[in-house]
């Protein structure tokens, strides 16, 4: 997301500037079909367009475009099927839990290597996650080991090691965490729980920093080329099929306009599509454009619930919650590309069910819960003010959300702040409403659920608090079966969204598009290509 | 002149100082927390957030943190980016040189194009020749950068294909024409008027309508006698130019996606990346003051008319 929002004064003028980009440029009409992975062509190098980073270390893996970089030269444990987001074997082979839930057993691949030919073993993956969490390392995304029984200790610095990892043999690794949590392994395809090799952070840890060894079906092939280049080649000794392609020339541009127009110039494979120019580029590309495809990214406006107007009056969040015209702002402002959201958990997860209580545009019933509130055509209803980061392109749909409020008697008041005094005010609870975006960092409901309505997670911004819905969440996060546990997260949802604590708008999708010789393509719910399928045709 | 060269450069030190305390201060004030910025849009545990304040020595007092920049500076140190951990000094030694070049470029561009459309003006004066320069040179002054830049970018290497679009390639000549035409071509629009009003002036003047009456060739007179004396405002034009080009090419650099200082400039403001802001202005700021003063000196060399003195620095 963090190259996607412009300025929607650049955007306009650019959007200008569309109508003479078709006429200069001709109606290219490519066709695609994106084959199974083994019928790859091997060879040629991939020109992918990337903003800049702010890192390609795992420990520092934290926006999107660092982190499509590690997963090409990084393999965690596990990893996901790229279409459906199921966990699947990558440095281990096989993992298992105790009954409990609280301590899990991965074995490792024995003659996986590192792409300096050292052997991944579980040593490894327990230095690289103490690094992580290391106090020194200032890590932005430690926050993921926090279930691990020792986590606290490191991150203050009070330790080095945390308590709940150790390698009982060369090839396992054994986890104890610091409470049940049965879908554990799932947040281990997150980048940052990579395996890294101590003797190369040890040697030169600013090398390491623009150059990483990892064990993935890519390697460096130089140092990153900060503004310019990262260049990525074949790694031959991986233990999986090898990628199709030599190597993968991601070219660093910071406009999207600029990159789309060096994708129109043949000197880019892959872009994202610019705002504004979405419903022209999706029909010009109609076989490699993908538009609207689901991410794991949930945009909302949350109710301050610690404040009088909305602490008790559940009638009037759900008179809001159907107030809000989803279908104008995913279709409209986000050009088709969002999807609107009625309920919480994406689409893009495994085994997606539509929650019974989900929300859809009904000014109607609206009316009616707002009368059942006591607040009959709005009265008594006082000015609402909802805060948003500025420049974050949350202008268009909080100004429908207004209008719709407006009709239903309800007064809204935007205010647009700077990002430092919109984490303060939120911090601080100083505020009615807010606008919020949630991204769930590995496909699981816990991501969603967990983290924003459980009434102790930091990640809590409304001060949402059920003890039916915490129960729910903690005994899912218990449950051995996925069945089961897919089941007590549905009810959770569903309280939740009774409860209604936050409006869910829409759920981001992709707007990107490839050249037409790119083949085994495949855009995942995380926003994220593997590049290992990717072949070239002729 | 080498005395006057080191007395000037002397002068710029307390300048360079006070820029640093001004944008230590003003960095300061402004809001943003730096470390808060390396979150993106996450709101981190207060755990988290402290452990990289710590790392970025944001918890010592701002006399602290002050103090130890400018003992760094006088070291030579520029300190370290906040957010990629690059010492400031290799961030800069890697961005300034395409800068440099583009600025260079951009300049022989300038010059090439506005000194004879400005004399040509001058000459064809109240002609449609002048109306004509007079009326692409308002619409380039008009034009936004990033504009002219697109359109550059969609009819040269879009349509004909002729250009790269962006980018620094291989560091090839071909990678620097565009932008540099863009950059020079609307820093060509000021020029051309101040050449033309320049040369008015001196065609205007006793000693010129002297070398007519004495019957000197037209050529002679326009390039030998008055180009000559109009060349003070236009060289001080050029000079102010550079330094701007190199370092306010911010939105050239960011449509033609060139890896330059400016660019990185840019991007560190919204990362509040203290360290490379107050690194890359300083230097910014030293180069402009040196480029400005080699315009002095070379007005010094071209007309005798200009003296550098002592007591003030040009005496025209």
């Amino acid at each position: 997301m963090t190259a996607k929002h412009r300025s929607s004064f650049t955007l306009s003028l650019f959007s200008l500037v569309i109508i003479l980009m078709v006429v200069l440029s001709g109606c290219d009409t490519t066709s695609s079909d994106n084959k199974s992975v083994s019928a790859g062509k091997s060879g040629g190098t991939l020109n992918y367009f990337l903003g800049e980073p702010a890192s390609i270390d795992p420990a520092h893996a934290l926006e999107s475009e660092g982190m499509q970089v590690i997963k090409a030269v990084f393999d965690g444990l596990v990893d996901y099927d790229p279409k459906t987001l199921e966990l699947k074997p990558a440095a281990a082979t096989r993992w298992r839990s105790n009954k409990a839930g609280d301590e899990w057993t991965f074995w490792l691949r024995e003659g996986a290597k590192f792409h300096n030919g050292d052997p991944v073993r579980a040593d490894d993956f327990i230095f690289a996650w103490n690094r992580v969490a290391a106090k020194k390392t200032a890590s932005e995304v430690a926050y993921h080991l926090a279930p691990i029984q020792g986590f606290g200790d490191v991150q203050e610095g009070e330790k080095s090691k945390m308590r709940g990892l150790s390698a009982p043999e060369t090839y396992v690794l054994k986890v104890k965490l610091a409470y049940p949590f049965a879908d554990f392994p799932k947040i281990l395809g997150h980048p940052v729980f990579s395996p890294v090799p101590q003797d190369e952070v040890a040697k030169n840890a600013r090398k390491f920093a623009t150059k990483p060894v990892g064990n993935g079906p890519f390697a460096l092939k130089e140092p990153w080329r900060r503004q310019e280049t990262i260049m990525l080649e074949r790694f031959e000794d991986y233990y999986g099929r090898p990628a199709f392609l030599d190597g993968v020339k991601f070219k660093i541009v910071d406009s999207e306009q600029t990159a789309f127009l060096q994708f129109q110039g043949g000197a880019l494979d892959y872009v994202s599509i610019p705002g504004g120019q979405i419903n022209v580029v999706a029909k010009q590309f109609k076989n490699t454009a993908i538009v609207g495809e689901p991410l794991l990214v949930l945009n909302f406006y949350g109710f301050n619930l610690r404040e009088k107007v909305f602490a008790k009056n559940v009638k009037l969040r759900r008179a809001i919650s159907y107030a809000v015209n989803r279908g104008v702002i995913a279709n409209e402002i986000y050009e088709g590309a969002f999807v609107p959201a009625g309920g919480i958990v994406p689409s893009g997860i495994s085994d997606y069910k539509k929650p019974k209580n989900a929300y859809t545009y009904s000014p109607a019933k609206a009316r009616k819960l707002l009368k059942e509130a006591g607040h009959p055509g709005g009265k008594g209803v006082p000015k609402l003010t909802l805060i948003y980061g500025a420049g974050r392109g949350h202008d268009g749909p909080a100004q429908v959300m207004q209008e719709n409020l407006r009709q239903l008697g309800v007064k809204l008041e935007l205010k647009a702040l700077e990002r430092d005094a919109f984490f303060k005010a939120l911090m601080s609870g100083k505020m009615s409403m807010f606008a919020g975006s949630w991204q769930g960092d590995y496909p699981s409901r816990d991501a969603f659920l967990y983290s924003l309505f459980h009434s102790e997670s930091g990640d809590n911004m409304v001060g949402y608090a059920n003890k039916k819905v915490d129960k729910l969440l903690v005994d899912a996060r218990r449950a051995e079966k996925e069945r089961d546990r897919r089941k007590l997260y549905n009810q959770a949802e569903e309280l939740i969204l009774q409860d209604a604590p936050i409006v869910p708008v829409t759920f981001v999708g992709t707007s990107v598009v490839h050249a037409a010789k790119v083949k085994g393509f495949v855009r995942t719910p995380l926003d994220d290509t593997p590049l290992d399928r990717v072949w070239l045709a002729d | 002149m080498l005395g006057y060269f080191w007395r000037r450069l002397l002068w710029t030190m307390p300048v360079l100082l006070g820029v640093t305390v001004l944008l230590f201060l003003l960095l300061q004030v402004i809001p943003g927390d730096p470390a808060l910025s390396r979150f993106g849009d996450r709101l981190p545990s207060e755990q988290s957030l402290r452990n990289v304040q710590e790392q970025l020595r944001l918890t010592e007092s701002v006399y602290t943190q002050f103090t130890s920049y400018l003992g760094g500076l006088i070291r030579g140190d520029l300190g370290t980016s906040y957010v990629t951990g690059e010492p400031v000094r290799e961030i800069i030694a890697r961005t300034l040189p395409p800068s440099l070049r583009l600025a260079f470029l951009a300049i022989v561009i300038e010059l090439l194009i506005a000194v004879p459309a400005g004399v040509l003006a001058a000459i064809k004066r109240d002609t449609w020749i002048d109306r004509f320069s007079f009326v692409i040179a308002a619409i380039l002054v008009a034009m936004p950068v990033f504009l002219l830049g697109l359109l550059f970018q969609l009819f040269f290497a879009i349509r004909l294909h002729w250009l790269p679009v962006g980018g620094l390639g291989d560091g090839s000549f071909i990678y620097h024409l565009m932008p540099a035409a863009v950059m020079g071509l609307i820093a060509a629009a000021y020029l051309s008027r101040v050449t033309q009003s320049a040369m008015l002036e001196v065609l205007d003047s006793d000693y010129v309508l002297a070398a007519r009456a004495d019957g000197l060739p037209a050529g002679r007179i326009v390039f030998h006698y008055a180009l000559r004396n109009a060349w003070p405002p236009i060289l001080a034009l050029v000079g102010l130019h550079f330094g701007l080009l190199i370092g306010s090419a911010i939105a050239t650099e960011y449509v033609f996606d060139w890896p330059g200082l400016g660019h990185r400039l840019y991007i560190a403001v919204g990362q509040r990346d203290r360290p490379l802001i107050i690194g890359a202005t300083l230097t910014l700021s030293f180069l402009f003051v040196l480029v400005n003063l080699g315009v002095d000196l070379i007005q010094g060399l071209i007309n005798p008319k200009v003296r550098l003195s002592r007591r003030s620095e040009i005496d025209v």
